[in-house]
């Protein structure tokens, strides 16, 4: 263990350059440039670290001091900060998962064995929240061959830890702060989380039906009749749809529950332009997925086993709608969401909580979803009415590639194509690429189109004064019509 | 961010409802997420003229921005097989880079997608699967998206 704790600090020494433990505190990030030394430095040295205090933080905490958990915590947060440094991906994941392990419950630890530490330290404070947010972001594509795992994995123990430091509220100032500063990175956090939720819930589904199918393959006749080879081979199949399945279902669960958290607080964060638009589109997604007409494909057997909880995740699911029902801007992108806003979704939903009582909601959580049923169904009927009283633009109005009437009209360079700001935004940040010529682009590029913007505006007001004058002719007309039936009945 | 209200592929529906190009069908289109197509393929000796195969189409929320998802259907009734491709495994998935996160452009659409697989299939000479087929078939637990095809053959 002595040496264990040389090793870090002679570490850390190495990859800060600076003089710790005694003269300095340890600055992060660490230079960008990283020093000889550490670079070629054999990655063993930190694996044999990560590998001990694994399994020492996961079967015996009881043994570390806190000196010792200090330096743990030090150099967990300084490597998954600065991740570049180390070169090995299950070297990485390992860091979170000694964080995760930190933070079980054991003997008369409520917080674990590093909880405390990461809650209260200032070291902590400064930098485990983006680092955390970082290594999220970067589990994205871990480059093994286990790659599909290890995201999830990953994940699921980052959302641990977060879930344990969000009692003190600093982190939450922190995490409106990334929002604030770090917009780009914010964005992206969020995006992948929303874009997990979306994706693991559909795929948890077909999964059970593909567990279902197996299942009654297996009791068929056809299987008893393949040879052993075979059999070994579906029975394997069916093993691994299972994993899968269980898989989805903890991170999706844990998804949800770290969203409720954070919109409890930053419903302002989560509302911004750049996320609100994604993150209503999956709610409504999964609202109709639990609640909507095709809902009769959650009846699964043996839901448990898999930890699938449908009441618990439509509560979920609830809840977040609900820390979010102040923001005009969410409202209006339930609304806007072309694929899977319903409002019988959300009526259902209601039906659910009262008369049918499948859910147990408190009465102001009951009171609050009426009251945002309601505004969602406002909301959309005045976007019919302005789609309605706009009625078909011209063509040269519409987006080339999303054909929506456009709001921020750029030219592109090279092709002198004109489309939305946000399309080619959104495009470039897949493909950075003109597409109409696949010429290298960058965003700075483009230039706003003022005449077709002027021109547009125009059109769009000349459409609405048109549109009230048709309509007080109109109630003028019937005015006429039923006072001229007045005089003739006399 | 754009996109969301679904007009594009509303806009594309309307079209294909009206005209398509020889060989080319609309099977069904309830909802903007699943669409199925039905292709034949025109003088072609491998593939039989009344032959038709089965297309799935999966939009993802990030259409046109994100390449839909496209596979072959193996169907009984009606009856659709797969066809014999040296890009497309006996499983539907289709090797092709149109489909690809590189070779895929929001410019393309629906139609654009089906004529390319309807000529990719027209202009092939090799009544065969891709080498490894039954392995590939057997063991393959990712989406067509996130599968890295080496795509080193192009006389196909």
């Amino acid at each position: 263990m002595q040496f264990m704790r040389y090793v870090i600090v002679w570490l850390l020494r190495l990859a800060s350059r600076q003089d710790l433990p005694a003269k300095e505190q340890l600055q992060l990030p660490l230079p960008s440039e990283q020093p000889d030394v550490f670079r070629t430095l054999p990655e063993y040295f930190l694996e044999d670290i990560v590998d001990n205090f694994k399994f020492i933080v996961g079967n015996i905490p009881h043994i570390i001091t806190p000196q010792q958990s200090d330096e743990i915590v030090q150099i967990c947060v300084t490597f998954l900060r600065n991740s570049e440094y180390v070169k090995n991906p299950g070297v990485k994941s390992g860091l979170v998962t000694i964080l995760y392990y930190g933070v079980q419950a054991y003997h008369n630890h409520a917080r674990g064995l590093l909880g405390d530490l990461l809650i209260g330290s200032p070291f902590a404070h400064k930098h485990l929240l983006h680092a955390l947010m970082k290594f999220y972001i970067e589990a994205e594509s871990t480059g093994t061959h286990t790659q599909f795992y290890d995201k999830f994995n990953i994940r699921f123990e980052i959302f641990r830890v977060i879930k344990c430091i969000w009692t003190n509220t600093m982190y939450r100032e922190n995490l409106a702060k990334e929002a604030a500063i770090n917009t780009e990175f914010f964005v992206q956090f969020v995006n992948m989380i929303v874009n997990d939720v979306t994706f693991v819930l559909d795929e948890s589904l077909s999964s059970f039906a593909k567990i279902h199918e197996l299942t009654n393959e297996l009791k068929s006749a056809a299987f008893a009749a393949l040879d052993e080879e075979q059999k070994k081979e579906q029975t394997e199949l069916l093993e691994s749809e299972k994993g899968k399945a269980k898989s989805y279902m903890q991170l999706t669960r844990e998804s949800m529950e770290t969203l409720i958290l954070f919109t409890e607080t930053l419903a302002n964060a989560f509302t911004m332009p750049e996320v609100v638009t994604r993150l209503a589109a999956m709610l409504d997604y999964n609202l109709d997925i639990m609640v909507g007409d095709k809902r009769t494909n959650l009846r699964i057997e043996n839901a448990a086993e898999y930890e699938f909880d449908p009441k618990a995740l439509l509560q979920d699911i609830i809840k977040v709608f609900l820390n979010l029902r102040d923001k005009p801007n969410f409202i209006s992108a339930i609304v806007h969401d072309g694929r899977s806003y319903k409002q019988h979704n959300f009526t259902n939903a209601m039906d659910l909580m009262t008369t049918l009582q499948k859910l147990t909601m408190a009465p102001d959580e009951i009171a609050a979803w009426k009251s945002l049923a309601q505004r969602v169904a406002r909301a959309a009927a005045e976007l019919a009415q302005e789609e309605e009283d706009l009625g078909e633009p011209p063509d040269e109005f519409l987006d080339p590639l999303m054909s929506e009437l456009m709001t921020d009209p750029v030219i592109l360079p090279s092709s002198r194509t004109t489309m939305d700001r946000s399309t080619i935004k959104q495009h470039l940040l897949s493909d950075p690429t003109d597409p109409f010529n696949r010429v290298p682009l960058r965003i700075e590029e483009v230039v706003a189109d003022t005449e077709m913007r002027g021109r547009l505006e125009e059109w769009k007001a000349e459409r609405l004064v048109a549109r009230r004058g048709e309509k007080e002719a109109a109630a003028a007309k019937a005015a006429a019509a039923e006072s001229e039936a007045m005089d003739t009945s006399q | 961010m754009a996109g969301m209200s679904g007009k594009r592929l509303q806009k594309e529906l309307a079209k294909i409802q009206g005209v398509l190009p020889p060989g080319i069908s609309l099977v069904s289109a309830e909802d903007l997420r699943e669409w199925q197509m039905d292709l034949i393929v025109p003088d072609n000796p491998i593939y039989p003229p009344d032959e038709e195969y089965r297309l799935r189409f999966h939009f993802s929320a990030n259409y046109p921005i994100e390449a839909p998802e496209v596979v072959f259907m193996l169907l009984s009734n009606p009856e659709r097989k797969i066809p014999m491709h040296p890009h497309i495994y006996s499983n539907g998935i289709i090797c092709l880079d149109l489909l690809d996160k590189q070779g895929w452009s929001p410019v393309h659409n629906v139609e654009s997608v089906c004529i390319s697989i309807q000529s990719m299939l027209a202009s092939n000479t090799k009544a065969e699967r891709p080498p490894g087929d039954a392995e590939f078939v057997r063991s393959n637990r990712s989406r067509p998206r996130d599968i890295n095809f080496l795509y080193h053959d192009p006389t196909v």
